[in-house]
Parts: structure tokens; sequence; C-alpha cells
């Protein structure tokens, strides 16, 4: 921790720590100026120095000076006093994260999820128009205020299509869980829209079911599991609609292509679950299920059913014909 | 004993992780209270090269979480000795052929190894800049040691990933074979820059001369003969170059 309580920052007064992450503190400060309370995002000390780190800061606060959405946290225009050092304001939202909120209830119900992840899918949306990608959707990173607004925050890692890439090295404890993490992430691709709504399909397959779909001893294990394994189907839960099975399912598809092609859409199925079709619905349950992939399967079934067939067919023959063959018969 | 060493990224204590790192592994390697046989000297100097990062961290705040790679090559007797942690580089080449003698403990490296990423996936992942393990940070670093027969006319470069990021194996072993060592680190280095050189790149090229038999004495005095020889005699010659950044600090003995 860097600012102590009653610190002045150029226009601001640190009231508390909020919390640290893998590059920044943010703090809890008053707006001198106009009496308001702000949160404060300070990079780590130690990490000044690295110009990439900075880039990725500044990064973060361009980004988020651009975006203006009820259901995003807002940057605010740094103050008539030049910056004494690196550091950026954002709206100070009155609230829990979803996760102390999953950690105190475990799981929320359909209804629940779908009026979160509306809301998601619609700042997301909002973003992806303007080319910023979030890339770090989970828990900690949605506000739900007392009315039951959802604000996403932490653009620390987001990226604006175009932008140069900005790598730094560093040691892996610091990057955050695979949890939620993409396959072509794994695999490091840059990532775009259909990688939000990967990570969005993970966190509403959370808030229903308690947990994420995959779980591992190392992060490596569950990178794996991104990769090669299907999630457990959200079909055979009774308490989750099948429709909004189908919008899970369908937002954590391991291909791109197979998921939604833009949060709006997901949105629209959300809001909607009457539009979908009984029929996609079976199609995606299929698929699911492995039918789609293992058609061999059912080929060696029908193959294995013919064969007993002919053998039963044979060994009936034979008996009839060998009691023919008795003398006495 | 030669030793290259990368401070973690611009860390306002990236460039004296690295120097500390080596200074401690040199100091504990030729320490007269050092093991007598090279592997455990080079395990022991390996640990406290730690020991003295993480110290020197912790009594200075703003060097907080300040960590580097160490990859140590020792010549003793007829042997070739590897301590390793991090994303640096050995190579060694034999008669025409280049062989890795090192694995880098990168993510990328890790998901390579796991079969869930391919090469070339490798070679852009933004995980190869994330390292699995490194000198000073937290948990004890668990070095690869490795130990290998010395021939007359071994070559070893020894890199940091500023070079073999930019560089391809095929070329390090191409340039390393025409060229002197001098003028072979400078055209690796001149090379990696001409193609961005975003990262620091340190090389050092070690061609190993004739190998003094061991005498009865210990692993120390073998490696002083065997050294000593290749400076003395021009039987070897072991020499570095080092790109102008400030957080690549190579260290070298002789």
């Amino acid at each position: 921790m860097t600012l102590e309580p009653g610190e002045r920052l150029d226009d601001y007064e640190v009231l508390r720590h909020l919390g640290s992450g893998g590059m920044s503190d943010t703090y809890l400060a008053r707006r001198l100026s106009t009496g308001r309370l702000v949160v404060l995002k300070v990079p780590l000390p130690h990490l000044l120095s690295d110009p990439a780190v900075l880039v990725r800061f500044r990064r973060e606060a361009e980004i988020a000076a651009r975006l203006d959405h009820p259901h995003i946290q807002r940057g605010l225009p740094p103050g008539p006093q030049a910056a004494s050092r690196p550091y950026m304001a954002l709206e100070f939202i009155e609230g829990r994260t979803l996760r102390d909120v999953l950690e105190e209830r475990k799981r929320l119900a359909a209804h629940e999820v779908v009026h979160i992840a509306a809301q998601i899918a619609d700042a997301l949306e909002y973003c992806h128009r303007r080319g910023i990608i979030h890339r770090d959707l989970k828990p900690e990173n949605v506000m739900l205020t007392a009315d039951g607004q959802v604000k996403l925050m932490d653009f620390g890692i987001a990226l604006r299509q175009g932008a140069r890439r900005v790598t730094w090295q560093r040691l892996s404890g610091e990057i955050g869980t695979p949890d939620y993490m993409a396959p072509e992430q794994i695999q490091g691709a840059r990532g775009d829209a259909r990688t939000d709504i990967y990570q969005l399909g993970i966190m509403m397959y959370e808030l229903l079911t308690g947990a994420p779909p995959f779980h591992g001893d190392n992060p490596y294990a569950v990178m794996e599991q991104h990769l090669r394994t299907d999630p457990p189907s959200l079909f055979r839960r009774g308490t989750v609609p099948a429709a909004l099975a189908y919008v899970v399912h369908r937002a954590i598809q391991r291909d791109p292509r197979r998921r939604y092609p833009s949060a709006a859409a997901l949105r629209d199925d959300l809001l909607h679950p009457e539009r979908i079709t009984p029929e996609a619905i079976a199609l995606l349950q299929h698929h699911l299920a492995g039918g789609a992939r293992r058609p061999w399967r059912r080929a060696v079934l029908l193959a294995l059913i013919t064969a007993a067939g002919a053998l039963v067919g044979a060994l009936l023959w034979a008996g009839a014909f060998s009691g023919l063959l008795r003398p006495g018969a | 004993m030669f030793a290259i060493a990368d401070g973690l990224g611009g860390h306002a204590g990236g460039a004296i992780a690295s120097a500390e790192a080596v200074e401690a592994l040199l100091e504990h390697y030729t320490s007269p209270f050092a093991p007598a046989r090279p592997e455990l000297a080079l395990r022991d100097a390996m640990r406290r090269a730690h020991g003295r990062v993480l110290q020197r961290a912790l009594s200075h705040p703003e060097l907080n979480g300040m960590q580097t790679t160490l990859t140590a090559l020792a010549l003793a007797g007829r042997h070739a000795y590897i301590a390793h942690v991090g994303d640096g580089r050995v190579y060694h080449v034999r008669g025409r052929d280049l062989q890795l003698l090192t694995s880098d403990h990168s993510e990328a490296a890790e998901l390579l190894r796991r079969g869930l990423i391919t090469p070339a996936q490798a070679r852009r992942h933004p995980g190869r800049h994330v390292l699995t393990r490194a000198l000073g940070a937290g948990l004890p670093p668990r070095p690869d040691f490795t130990r290998l027969p010395l021939q007359e006319g071994d070559i070893f470069v020894l890199c940091t990933d500023g070079l073999w990021g930019a560089v391809e194996d095929e070329e390090i072993r191409r340039v390393v074979l025409e060229h002197s060592p001098a003028e072979a680190c400078a055209r690796l280095v001149a090379l990696a820059n001409a193609r961005g050189g975003e990262d620091n790149i340190t090389v050092q090229i070690v061609h190993v001369g004739r190998i003094v038999p061991p005498q009865a004495d210990t692993g120390r005095g073998r490696l002083a003969g065997l050294l000593a020889r290749m400076i003395l005699g021009g039987l070897g010659a072991a020499q570095q170059c080092q790109a102008e950044t400030p957080s690549g600090v190579p260290g070298s003995m002789p």
C-alpha cells in the first residue's frame, strides 16, 4: 500500500485502501473540489519503472474515459491540477461484487442470472461496437448495486482492436485464474467479441450451478479442459430452463464460430427465450451428447447389432438344420 | 563459470536483481567453503543467489517483488554443469549439430510441453514472457541441473530471451560455426536488434579448448586449471557481448 488514509493526491483525499490487484492498488477517495466520492487506481510502486506497465495503465485510462454506459464503471476526467503521478479516477459504485454475492448465496435463481447477464451483454455490445474487448470477465469484475443494477469494472487487460500488443515479463503467479479463459486466449490469440461471450457464458454457468464448469489441481489442468473437454450439461439440471441452458452452452462453445456472433444476439435470446426453437435446442443437446462429433460410435453400434443379428440367425438356422438331420426327427 | 541473468521486465529492481544474483552465484561457487563437488557447489550457489535477491528485496521496499532469471554454466574437469531458472538458454554445438540443453520456464513453454499449443502458437504466445520460475520471488525456485561430458571443440551459447525470441536456432548454429566467438556474438546481437530487438539481449559464446586431465585435487582446482589453459594457452576462448539496455546484467568469469 502506497497511500495512507488522509493523504492528498492532487484534488483527492485518500479515505481508505479498497484492494490490490496484479498491477495496481485501489483506494476510496474524496474529490476535494466537489466533495464527491471516487475510486483511485494507482499502479503498484515497483511496476512504475516498467514502460510496458505504464503503457497498459495509460491504455486502461483511455479506454475508461471513452466508455459512457449505464452498466460500465465510469472513468472520470482528470482534474484541473496536473497529475503528480500516474493514477486514474473512477466512478465510486456502492454495492457488492458478484463474487461476494456468490460466496454468500452459492448460486442464483435462473431469473436473476438472466437479469444480470442481459445487462452485462448490453455493456459488452456497447464496448464491442467501439472495438473494445474486455477479456477479463469474472464475478470479481462485476458490481451489483442495491437496486439490482450491474456495473462492469476493470478494463485492465482490455484491448482496443488494432492497438499494438504490449506484453511484459512477469512471474506467472501474478496472472489471474484460468477459470474464465476462452480456448483461443489459452492458445495465445488476442481474442475478439466472441472471447467476451465465452467468458460471460462461463460466468453464467457459475452463477447457475455455484461453480465454473472446469476444475483442476493446477491452472494448466483447467486450461486443458477449456481446450478439450465438454462442460457438464446444464440440460440435466432441473432448476435451469432449457432455453437458458441453450444460451449458456452456445456461449461456451469451444469453437468461436459456433458461439453467438455478438453480445446483442446473446442478450436477445436471454430476453426472448420463446424465440429459441426446439430444433435449435435439440441440435445443441445432441452436439453436447457427443452425437455430432462421434458419428463412428453410432456406426459401430449399428455394425455390432447387425453382426449379432446375423450370428443369432446363423445359429438358429444351423440348429434347425441339424435338427432336421437328427435321426428320429 | 559463465552466467547470464535477466531482471524481470522494467521492475525497478530488475537490474539490481540480476546483478545481485550473478554476484552471489560467483561468490559462493568460488568460495573456499563451497562443497568440493562442482554439482553440489553449483546447487548451493544457486540457492544462495536466490536468498541474496530475496533478502535485498525484503530490506528495500522499493525493490519489492524484484526477480531475475539465472542460467549458469560451470566447466570442471571433464564435465560441463548447468544450473538454470527462467527463460535464459544454453545451446550446445558439437560437430555441426546444435542442441538446446535447457527448458524455458515460461507459460508458453509449459503449454507446449503439455501439447495444448503448437510450436507456431508458442512462438507468438504472450505467455512466452510469463515466467513460471524465477530467482528472488516467493517460493524456492527449483533450478534445473544438467551435467554433460565435455569434448574438445565443444561450443556453448548462453543467451537471454532477447536473442532466441528473435533469432532461429538454425541461424544461431550457422553464425556460431562460421565465426569467431567475438564476431558471432556481435552478429547475433545485430541480427536480433535488426528484427525489432524489443528486449535486452545478452549472449556469451564459450569455446572449449584442450581438456586437462583431472588432477588429484578438488573440482575447483580442475576448473581453475582448465580456465587458465583456455586463456593462457589460447586454446579456447570465452567472450560475451551485450546490447545496450539497462536491465540485462551479464556476469562472466574469468
